[in-house]
């Protein structure tokens, strides 16, 4: 009698699961990886603010937002900044490729890529915490109202942030199948994320020369979207947003699928 | 002292081995510096100083920070490695060398590629100095020149410390991530922590005012912080030779 076909949610969910466990099991890992690579930035952050909002340069508006709303969006973003991190994607497969291990992955049921997004997903549900953290004391400090048509799409626009983060990050991850060693591939992907995501500074505060490419390139709408939506709470935003979003997600879906056939016909698997 | 040497020749030798990926570090690591200097330039066109910081004092720690990152982020990948090597169990035939473990935890994977960009940028450097009207005496300049030294020792010491932990723990810790993180806290002018906050962190985390110190000198012509983070690295060395000594008797060189 032949196994019954799995599906590809069950064939995939193993990896995912144990993604989250790996994070769980290496749990002070992370919360020091939460309380040093979250909290700093947010200290620098909420240093320069504090001070900038203070005395004289308070009758300077900052944009649209209060000093505790753009204290929240900077929380926010870093929290998603680390949830939407494809460092691993790339390194994990850059490794692969340069020691030659990747046939054995290669040879599994599921799609390498799919295996990654898996796993990319699966690490996403444990690195969500932060973001359900600040979220709790953004929603129950100051009393938000509970809108129920923004909830579903703001959650939509995080699960299609997370999609979008590993369809970039592994199409970056291609260059391994070309170069070899990404080193700089890496650095390029996390420094991008970080300015063009708009950690840094949200786009409406950048000179107007470089705000149309704050405001629209696809790392913004992993990072600072998501946490502009909810500090906002503006319904059309996330709507905006999530056209935005779902549109670079599928284009980088689609150049990393190109990119991986050209590539894995040029792969010999001797390492580098 | 020839063998160290051999390192960064090996070291040299496998950066010119992938041009393409020289080339494109480069490049990043100036566009990592171009969206710092962009952010910084950002925050001024927003107020005129920050807690008595000028635009000029804080671009001064930018251009230290640009010079700093280039010497440190060419031990880093030899750290990285090593951590790598006890986290996958490959660290031994390494240990059996005749060669002090510390100096190849820190040395035998170096790429000096980065110190191409020093020398690219320190004369860059030296101009933007001079428009920036910073005319910094011989005293000064010594003293800048000393506190960047003491940076560069801190920063390699303090990241070479944190990722013992790997060690002990046998998971790869992100180290590096969380290094550049805290790091990150470079930019902002040591006025805007508070005395108790400043006296805090030349203590317990001295990385995060490594650039700013050498800015104080050479740009405010304020000294008060040099003796203080003399003080730190000598701390942070004697924490990582501890630490060293300690984690390699726990080492059980089984990976993980």
């Amino acid at each position: 009698m032949s196994r019954p076909r799995l599906t590809f949610l069950e064939s995939s969910l193993p990896y995912a699961v144990n993604a989250a466990r790996l994070i769980v099991m290496d749990r002070g890992m992370f919360v020091a990886d939460f309380f040093l690579a979250t909290t700093v930035p947010f200290l620098m952050q909420f240093l320069i603010w504090s001070y900038l909002y203070q005395g004289s340069s308070i009758s300077r508006s900052f944009g649209v937002l209060s000093l505790s709303q753009t204290l929240f969006y900077y929380a926010f973003s870093i929290a998603f900044g680390r949830l939407n991190n494809g460092y691993d994607v790339v390194s994990n497969l850059s490794l692969n490729v340069r020691e030659g291990t990747l046939e054995p992955h290669l040879l599994r049921p599921v799609p390498y890529p799919l295996q990654k997004l898996a796993d990319f997903m699966g690490g996403g549900v444990v690195y969500s915490v932060p973001i359900i953290l600040v979220l709790a004391v953004f929603v129950f400090i100051p009393p938000v109202a509970l809108n129920s048509f923004f909830w579903p799409g703001w959650v939509l626009l995080v699960v299609v942030s997370q999609i979008l983060c590993f369809t970039l990050s592994w199409t970056v991850a291609m260059m391994s199948l070309w170069l070899v060693r990404t080193d700089f591939a890496l650095s390029l992907l996390t420094t991008s994320a970080a300015f063009f995501g708009g950690e840094l500074l949200p786009p409406y505060l950048w000179p107007e020369w470089l705000r149309p490419l704050m405001s629209y390139n696809p790392f913004r709408f992993m990072i600072s979207a998501p946490a502009q939506a909810i500090v906002t709470m503006d319904g059309g935003f996330v709507m905006t947003a999530l056209a935005w979003t779902s549109f670079y997600a599928i284009a980088f879906g689609c150049l990393s699928a190109f990119l991986w056939r050209q590539g894995m016909k040029r792969y010999r698997g001797a390492g580098g | 002292m020839k063998k160290y040497l051999l390192f960064f020749r090996l070291g040299l030798a496998v950066e010119l081995a992938y041009p393409v990926d020289f080339i494109g570090y480069v490049f990043t690591t100036l566009f990592v510096h171009l969206t710092r200097f962009l952010f910084l330039n950002g925050v001024f066109d927003l107020t005129s100083t920050l807690e008595g910081w000028t635009r000029r004092d804080v671009m001064v720690a930018f251009i230290f920070s640009v010079l700093l990152s280039s010497v440190v982020d060419s031990f880093t990948p030899s750290i990285r490695t090593f951590v790598r090597y006890a986290h996958t169990g490959r660290l031994e035939p390494y240990l059996v060398q005749p060669l002090d473990a510390r100096w190849v935890m820190i040395a035998r994977w170096i790429r000096p590629g980065s110190l191409f960009i020093f020398a690219i940028i320190a004369p860059i450097a030296m101009l933007t100095l001079s428009n920036l009207n910073v005319h910094p005496t011989l005293l000064q300049a010594v003293g800048g020149l000393f506190a960047l030294v003491i940076g560069a020792i801190v920063n390699i010491a303090v990241m070479a410390t944190w990722s013992l932990t790997t060690l002990v723990s046998k998971r790869d810790l992100p180290t590096e991530f969380i290094f550049r993180q805290v790091m990150r806290l470079n930019q902002l002018p040591p006025s805007l922590f508070g005395y108790k906050a400043l006296t805090a962190l030349v203590i317990f985390l001295p990385i995060v005012l490594t650039s700013t110190v050498p800015a104080m000198v050479v740009a405010r012509g304020e000294y008060f912080l040099l003796a203080p983070m003399l003080g730190a690295a000598v701390l942070v060395m004697i924490l990582f030779m501890i630490s060293f000594r300690m984690t390699m008797r726990v080492f059980d060189g089984s990976g993980g």
